[in-house]
């Protein structure tokens, strides 16, 4: 069955890349620009799985991700912080609200993370 | 009898008391320490007052004095009560377990311990005149009384201090003022009531040490109240040279002998010159410094801020260069390959030296985090050899791991730093290396455990060995082959490896005859060690900028 990814990205050149790279892959890949947008899609959609840009207009990512544990109906989808804001504090507040893993983008190809997201899903 | 003078000087102290109090309670009537803290300073002044009015009627109303003492007593069971609340709410409120219930209890106490006071004689039995006054006798719950209020102020004590330990920042200053203040309080209370009265046996002047309640009361009413504190030590050294000026004014005045008084009141005039003067430097220096720190909190900050914003652009470009290397968008021609591979590569060194500039803005401003985990440097190891593996055959290199002898323990690590490193070693040796290849050795210390990335390259002369880990520089080999890099790996790395409590450094036989990066860590993390080396490496950073 074809897995299916929520990406909550507010970059369009980086959405759109990631998007084309996980098509490519076989996923089915929502895009979604800000949080509440995020949320409703992934309320919406169920997705196996969420990658979540930090820096977001209005609420950030960590409200995104307080917002998604509070909610019963998706607060068990997997998280993993994928941002270029590189704070050990968000680092740190993003691991205590259950985000799998903080991936900063310039460390991975595209093809390194449908990897890493693919070992995830496995799990 | 008492004298004119001193009827002044406690009139002006209770009121100035009275007054602090409702300064700061109508700063922000709402807030609960400036609601303790207005208690606090009216107790202290019926407390004071109290005590002084007693002096006056020994001989001509002893039941008064007894009964003004009695109010004393009972301004002080409540006036420590009031501090040990005060000290778990100032400068932050704590949380204590039952808070409610030793409230309770303490307020409960409080009541039972002053009805005793004021309604029986079980505290101040009766009184005894002496040549200065007066003294209390005292009655049955006189150690009841005493150890109740100990134990409180030393709670209350014990409170502040576990602040002080804890919190860091503005609230920490308020701290200062707090215990400057208190300080000046027990200092005089112990001078004028035991060190005065044991050593010299003077007795006239016990009420002194009340009297200096005035400048708990002012340095906390400050501290609550003031947005920005001055710098403790601006108020330190003025107290000081007060002091002395004082003192020195004192000795000109007394001084019976007019060219001694010529003298005193010449040093005394020097004095207050240079004292002005030694104020205006300290306050100068501290002006200073604290611009400097913002200068660098901003610079640091600018850096932080760039070095997200540069990410965006070379994300985008590392990961459509990569599939376009891959094929994503169709297979390249042969000619197209070389020239984009040197595109991504060209990104990748980009991308370093913005992590790079990131980690030195951190270490600058003390902002970068320790995080050690317990690690196998040899699964380590082994994971970057695989994953740099397919860099070094392309460039026609070998890797190879030489593995220890029996399997190394597990050691805490801050595995992001330390990979960091390992990483700069290793593509610095592929950069480097034109033939040959590159081999990892793992071993273990008496009390270290030892990585060494040896390469069949360059090699470096003493000179370059001895400046590579600094800023900026990079080995002449390094600026011939290659002129991209701002030589900031090496030193980062150099930092990274010294927060740990280890050492790093470089061999090489000379030009020609390879090199080898050896990096030593401690077994058994030394966490002091480590707190102080985070230190001098925030500030070594700091001075280098």
């Amino acid at each position: 069955m074809t897995k299916k990814i929520l990406l909550v990205e507010d970059e369009k050149i980086l959405a759109e890349m990631y998007k084309d790279k996980f098509t490519q892959a076989g996923f089915k890949v929502f895009l979604a620009f800000e949080s509440k947008e995020g949320l409703a899609l992934a309320k919406k959609e169920k997705p196996d799985l969420i990658i979540l840009d930090i820096l977001l207009p209005r609420e950030n990512g960590i409200v995104f991700l307080t917002w998604l544990r509070k909610d019963p109906e998706i607060s068990s989808i997997p998280v993993v912080a994928f941002s270029n804001y590189d704070d050990p504090a968000t680092k740190k507040e993003a691991a205590r609200l259950g985000a799998k893993e903080y991936l900063i983008k310039t460390s991975y190809t595209p093809q390194e993370i449908v990897e890493k997201i693919k070992e995830y899903l496995t799990q | 009898m008492v004298a004119l003078w001193e009827t002044t000087l406690v009139s002006i102290i209770v009121l100035i008391s009275v007054f602090l109090g409702f300064l700061v309670y109508f700063k922000d009537k709402r807030n609960l320490i400036n609601r303790y803290f207005l208690t606090i300073s009216l107790l202290s002044a019926v407390w004071i007052g109290s005590a002084f009015l007693s002096e006056f009627f020994p001989l001509t109303n002893p039941s008064l004095a007894i009964f003004l003492s009695k109010i004393t007593y009972g301004a002080v069971i409540w006036w420590v009560i009031f501090l040990l609340f005060f000290a778990l709410i100032f400068p932050q409120k704590k949380k204590v377990i039952s808070s409610k219930f030793f409230g309770g209890l303490f307020i409960f106490l409080g009541f039972i311990l002053s009805g005793l006071i004021l309604f029986t004689s079980l505290l101040v039995e009766g009184i005894e005149i002496q040549p200065w006054g007066f003294d209390v006798v005292y009655g049955k719950i006189f150690p009841i009384f005493a150890t109740f209020a100990t134990f409180l102020i030393i709670a209350a004590l014990i409170n502040f201090i576990e602040s002080y330990i804890r919190i860091k920042g503005f609230q920490r200053e308020q701290l200062k003022y707090f215990f400057l203040g208190f300080g000046i309080f027990l200092i005089a209370l112990i001078f004028f009531n035991v060190v005065l009265l044991t050593f010299t046996g003077i007795e006239k002047y016990y009420r002194f040490g009340n009297y200096s309640a005035i400048f708990f009361l002012g340095f906390t009413a400050y501290a609550i109240v003031a947005r920005q504190l001055f710098d403790i030590r601006v108020i330190l050294s003025e107290i000081l040279v007060g002091v002395i000026a004082i003192i020195l004014f004192i000795q000109m005045m007394t001084a019976d002998i007019l060219w001694l008084k010529i003298l005193n009141g010449s040093v005394f005039i020097l004095f207050c010159v240079f004292g002005y003067l030694l104020i205006k430097a300290t306050i100068r220096e501290i002006e200073m410094r604290r611009e400097v720190e913002r200068l660098s909190n901003a610079k640091s900050e600018f850096i932080s801020i760039a070095s997200h914003q540069l990410r965006t652009p070379l994300a985008a470009v590392k990961g459509y260069i990569s599939m376009i290397l891959e094929g994503t968008y169709g297979k390249l021609a042969d000619r197209q390959t070389r020239p984009v591979e040197n595109v991504y590569r060209s990104n990748e060194r980009l991308i370093k030296l913005v992590n790079d500039l990131l980690s030195l803005s951190r270490l600058e401003a003390g902002k970068i985090e320790f995080s050690p985990e317990l690690t196998s440097l040899e699964e380590m190891v082994t994971d970057i050899v695989e994953e740099l593996r397919i860099n070094a055959e392309k460039k026609g290199l070998y890797m190879k791991m030489i593995k220890p002898l029996e399997p190394l323990p597990k050691i805490m690590v801050d595995q992001d730093k330390l990979r960091q490193v390992i990483l700069n070693i290793v593509d610095n040796a592929i950069k480097y290396t034109k033939k040959g290849g590159i081999t990892f050795k793992l071993k273990k210390l008496d009390e270290q455990e030892e990585i060494k990335v040896a390469d069949t390259g360059e090699g470096m002369d003493e000179k370059e060995l001895n400046s590579l880990f600094q800023m900026f520089s990079r080995a002449t080999a390094g600026t011939q082959l290659h002129t991209e890099g701002a030589g900031l790996g090496l030193y980062v790395a150099r930092q990274f490896i010294e927060m740990h409590g280890g050492k790093i450094w470089a061999e090489s036989e000379g030009k020609g005859k390879g090199s080898a990066f050896i990096i030593q860590l401690p077994i058994k993390l030394d966490l002091k060690l480590i707190k102080e080396k985070t230190k001098t490496i925030t500030k070594a950073a700091n001075n280098i900028f």
